[in-house]
């Protein structure tokens, strides 16, 4: 599979205007009951247009209930969801022209080919023979298809799910709307999905639910943390890093770990000190301070300095003082 | 340039060329065309055959006549096709649904009344076809078979018979659109049917409702007056009520 370039968004039956300045999903007091079971409650998040944004939860944090909603397969039991200006509820023909969608197990049409399940989801939106015949031969190319005459039924899993990000990239979406797209993928089609998704950054709004944290960290500029149904975190990934670190962290390797520990006791820009044989974690309160006091400090214990990096709080460490579980 | 409607249109008559659908109603339909103009005509025979080894029994059996073809095969379309309708008629959205397909359709801008009135279309369009071609075999076979016999009543009675069968695949497409799966579609509509065969028993009923074409095909190639306006007239806006409950029901259903 070659990362061709997605489809540029030139469709043929026009798709109703994105309204200037809209960000690309707002949701409003978003909540979702079934019987007495809350999937959502209360849900505000706001996703500003071409980002890609991750939306991260446990399983069962009401993930793909959301995206239900935004494709209007599912009614809200309360609040409102809003997809580039234009209410999901009230028009949804509108939304449905400028979204592409797919869903955690997408259901094909077994008999069908590739180009023949490309060519029917583009009619589906109008488009001419000219743009078909286009779309579906760098799609087909995107998704590593191209040439295989088989039916969808004898298709792997991995086969399906790279179809299936290629038909709802057809209509050249303003909004892409994927629940867990690689989840079934093997590591190459992963990254396969994973660089055509990055490709599309600043071109089209990518809304990517996923609980796999390291995808995420990959291709998502922003993420929202989604827990038993409510928002807990909305933020840039630098930021919500930054925010959760509790100071910042330094890797030291020096000959003498325990000379060093005894050397900072007491100083007020350490926050924390572990060591691991020769590696020391160091916890800083004030970088500024430490920046220039650790060298210092080093030298005057008489310790050699081996290595010295910056540790960064990884996202997984925030994804689980966020939800306060394990990750799945 | 194809616009959602017409494209969904042509992929309901490909995947019925395409997937077992053209097999299921039509091979049933063309199967009883043949065989019961066949069966008909043998039937003296297998009697006799039957009862030839028992001393002292004589069974007399008039000729069979073009009249037993057409009434034989009549009784097959009232029993066996209109079960397979049922049948046919329960998988018509709940497949879809259990595919995984409606959603990747639904979330293009193509309505769900479109989905639904387009899939019971493309059921309707097989049923029809499927019908007249095995009507016109039977008469054929018939012919072959027995000689020129009236052709007129049966014509009537098969047209009679497919009113029933329109109003009766539209009751399954509302059920297969409102409940969770084809099996209890399946039982649901067993089960009406069972309850307009009962109706058939109470004249006023059955003179004022669809229950009255159930009776009337069986009277009609006989030869009997039977009154078919309100039956007719109940039965097609049956249908068109079934069919918009569909669409209402489907459009309430989240996928």
């Amino acid at each position: 599979m070659s990362v061709a370039a997605p489809p540029s968004p030139a469709p043929a039956q026009p798709a109703p205007p994105a309204i200037p300045g809209a960000p690309a999903v707002e949701l409003h007091g978003l909540s979702k009951r079934y019987g007495r079971k809350a999937a959502l409650e209360g849900v505000e998040l706001t996703v500003p247009a071409g980002s890609i944004f991750g939306f991260l939860g446990p399983n069962g944090a009401g993930k793909t209930t959301t995206l239900r909603i935004l494709g209007g397969l599912a009614r809200p039991t309360a609040g409102r969801a809003v997809v580039l200006g234009h209410d999901v509820q009230s028009a949804t023909n509108d939304v449905r022209r400028l979204i592409g969608f797919l869903p955690d197990v997408p259901g094909f049409y077994k008999w069908m080919t590739a180009p023949e399940f490309l060519r029917f989801t583009g009619g589906l939106f109008g488009l001419d023979d000219d743009t078909l015949r286009v779309r579906v031969a760098a799609l087909l190319d995107l998704a590593g298809l191209a040439g295989v005459t088989t039916r969808i039924g004898a298709y792997s899993r991995g086969m399906k799910q790279r179809l299936g990000v290629a038909q709802a990239l057809i209509n050249a979406p303003r909004l892409l709307l994927l629940d867990e797209p690689t989840s079934a993928l093997d590591p190459i089609g992963r990254k396969e999905v994973l660089d055509m998704i990055a490709a599309l950054a600043g071109r089209t709004t990518v809304f990517f639910s996923t609980h796999i944290l390291a995808d995420v960290e990959r291709v998502c500029d922003t993420i929202a943390v989604l827990d038993r149904g409510h928002v807990v975190e909305q933020a840039a990934i630098d930021d919500l890093k930054r925010r959760h670190g509790h100071g910042q962290r330094l890797l030291l390797e020096v000959d003498d770990p325990a000379r060093l520990a005894a050397a900072l006791a007491g100083a007020p820009w350490v926050a924390g000190l572990e060591s691991d044989g020769a590696v020391v974690r160091l916890t800083v309160a004030d970088m500024a301070t430490a920046e220039r006091a650790l060298p210092a400090a080093i030298a005057a214990a008489g310790l050699a300095l081996r290595r010295l990096e910056a540790d960064e709080v990884s996202l997984e460490e925030v994804f689980v003082e966020l939800v306060g579980r394990s990750v799945p | 340039m194809s616009g959602p409607l017409t494209t969904f249109a042509a992929k309901e008559g490909r995947e019925t060329v395409k997937t077992w659908r053209l097999w299921v109603l039509p091979g049933i339909l063309l199967f009883l065309a043949l065989s019961s103009p066949v069966l008909t005509k043998l039937t003296p025979e297998i009697v006799r055959a039957t009862t030839s080894s028992q001393s002292g029994v004589v069974i007399d059996i008039p000729a069979p006549t073009a009249r037993d073809s057409y009434l034989q095969f009549m009784g097959n379309l009232a029993q066996l096709v209109t079960l397979a309708v049922i049948i046919a008629g329960a998988a018509t959205i709940s497949s879809e649904r259990r595919a995984g397909t409606a959603v990747l359709v639904l979330t293009k801008p193509i309505s769900r009344a479109a989905f639904v009135v387009l899939k019971a279309g493309s059921q309707l369009v097989l049923l029809v076809v499927a019908t007249v071609v095995a009507a016109a075999l039977c008469i054929v076979t018939t012919v072959l078979l027995f000689g020129s016999g009236s052709i007129g009543p049966f014509i009537e009675t098969t047209a009679l018979w497919l009113v029933f069968a329109t109003m009766v695949l539209m009751l399954m497409v509302l059920l297969s659109a409102a409940m969770r799966g084809q099996a209890p579609a399946i039982g649901a509509g067993i089960a009406l049917w069972i309850g307009l065969l009962v109706f058939t028993g109470f004249p006023l009923i059955r003179d004022h409702s669809p229950a009255g074409l159930m009776a009337a095909s069986d009277a009609a190639l006989k030869g009997r007056d039977v009154a078919l306006l309100w039956p007719i007239a109940t039965t097609v806006i049956a249908a068109a009520a079934l069919l918009a409950a569909a669409v209402w029901a489907f459009g309430r259903r989240e996928l």
